[in-house]
Order: C-alpha cells, then sequence, then structure tokens
C-alpha cells in the first residue's frame, strides 16, 4: 500500500502549508500504530501514487485538544 | 448464416483495428505518474535539505516540537500502563528516544511531594538507552509554549526553548490529586538527521527535544 521510497511530510497551516517534518514508510507506520493524541486528528491533504502504492502523501495534524 | 458470420468478422475487423492500445496507454500514464511523483519529491526533498532555513520554516518547526511534546506525555502514559506487553513497551521507548536528540538527554521531570521514579516506566527508558532519567509517576505536562525561538547556532544547528506545565501524581493527597503545578523549561534543536527513503538516504532538517531545566 505504501511504496518503499515513499516520503510522507506533515505540513503546518491552512493556506500557505509550510513543511514540518518528513517521514520514511517506517516512521510514518510506527507513528499509526503507536496510539497517541496526535494520531486523533491527522488530516490527510493529498497524495501521489506509482504503481497503485502511496509514493506521496501530505498530511497535517490539527491542534484540536491540545 | 453465412452472411451473418461474414458481417461479425467485418465488425470484428473493424474493432481490432481501430482499438487503441492499451499497452501504449498504460507506459504513458505510467510516465507520467512517475514523473510527477519525482518532481513532488524533488520539491520536498528541496525543502528539508535547504542550506538555511526561514522564519516561516522556524515557526513550523516550533509547533512541531510542541507536538512532540504531546506525543512524549502520550508515550510516557504507554509506558505507565502494566497492561500492555514488555515487546510494546520496548517499541513506544525506542520511539521516545527518536524525539530526542540524544540518548544522553537530562529529563528530570519530578515534583516535590511525588514518588522518586523508581518504576517500570523509567527502568524501561533506562533499558533502552536513555541514561539521566527520572520520572515521576503519573506525569503530566501541558501549557506547552515557546520561551525562546529557534535561532541559528551554526550550519547545520538551530536551538530554542519550550516552556510547560508540569504536574505529578501527589503521594499525600494534600491538595487534590496532583502536586501543585511547576513551570519548566525544555531545549529543541533542528537538526539534520540521515534519512532513508527506499535506497536513498538524505540528511534532511528535524525537530528534535533536548535537556529539561
Amino acid at each position: 500500500m505504501i511504496d518503499d521510497a515513499a516520503m510522507i511530510y506533515q505540513v503546518l497551516g491552512e493556506k500557505n502549508p509550510v513543511g514540518m517534518e518528513l517521514f520514511n514508510k517506517q516512521q510514518f507506520i510506527d507513528k499509526l500504530t503507536v496510539p497517541s493524541g496526535s494520531l486523533r486528528n491527522i488530516e490527510i491533504l493529498d497524495s501521489k501514487f506509482r504503481d497503485e502504492k502511496i509514493s506521496v502523501l501530505r498530511f497535517r495534524v490539527n491542534e484540536k485538544d491540545k | 448464416m453465412r452472411r451473418l458470420l461474414n458481417i461479425s468478422a467485418l465488425v470484428l475487423i473493424y474493432f481490432i483495428f481501430t482499438a487503441k492500445s492499451c499497452d501504449g496507454d498504460d507506459q504513458f500514464r505510467a510516465a507520467e505518474e512517475q514523473a510527477g511523483v519525482n518532481s513532488a519529491k524533488d520539491s520536498i526533498a528541496a525543502v528539508f535539505t535547504s542550506d538555511t532555513l526561514s522564519n516561516q520554516a522556524l515557526r513550523a518547526f516550533e509547533a512541531t516540537a510542541r507536538l512532540k511534546m504531546f506525543d512524549f506525555r502520550d508515550y510516557l502514559n504507554l509506558l505507565s500502563d502494566t497492561a500492555t506487553s514488555d515487546v510494546f513497551h520496548a517499541k513506544v521507548a525506542g520511539m521516545t528516544g527518536e524525539l530526542f536528540i540524544s540518548r544522553e538527554v537530562r529529563l528530570d521531570l519530578t515534583c516535590s511531594g511525588a514518588a522518586n521514579g523508581n518504576d517500570n516506566l523509567n527502568k524501561t527508558l533506562k533499558k533502552s538507552g536513555f541514561k539521566h532519567i527520572i520520572i515521576s509517576p503519573g506525569v503530566v505536562f501541558d501549557s506547552v509554549t515557546v520561551n525562546s525561538p529557534l535561532q541559528k547556532v551554526s550550519d547545520s544547528l538551530y536551538s530554542g526553548t519550550l516552556k510547560f506545565r508540569l504536574q505529578c501524581e501527589d503521594l499525600n493527597r494534600r491538595t487534590g490529586k496532583l502536586t501543585p503545578d511547576v513551570f519548566r523549561v525544555i531545549d529543541i534543536f533542528v537538526a539534520k538527521r540521515e534519512n532513508i527513503f527506499g535506497t536513498k538516504s538524505i540528511k534532511v532538517w528535524t525537530i528534535l527535544l533536548g535537556d529539561v531545566h
């Protein structure tokens, strides 16, 4: 589902999003599988696929409940 | 009947000669997809590997540092949960280590009136490589704000601090379940860290937590 060479990046802001953190496949899977508050507020903004696998994914964490 | 067969054959021949080549279309689509992915990856790499960081990028890293503090708090809660397995604890302890610039950081998260922090949580973190760590049980922190903004230290390092409110589980329950709040400061750094994407390794700017004062 996720390409081994995928670049997954977290951004801040809505109008002109700025890059905050860059994850590789394993780091992103770890982030998704270990429950933390930020996980509840992840919003996927867009993605690019190659061979039906996610190659680029952009998301942000909405700072609700903090 | 023969006429019908002839018509069917003609229709079939028409479809064969007028059909678009699937292979050609698929190859074109794959090449287009590949070009889009490569271009997006180049732009991302350019942002995270640039020589210097803009003010806007530094403010974004400060926001990320705040989120990392909340992740740290959540990981401590998971490590305090005795119902989960040692394997899971080791995984979470490893991820806790990734939040920090090194496992040599000094983390004193204790409160007056709280237990001394000689429990499984501290043992698990020490086992994962943290050397100078002491955390009281039931530690809570919130109100995380930027204390001093990130500033350039060298070509490969920016540093700043965050301030946060700390409370611990009150052993004596004198004033309630939690000890009176105290404010602490934690160092934050932006440094270039090696990150692997498939077979490619690149050094990217990463925000990391440091010592607690």
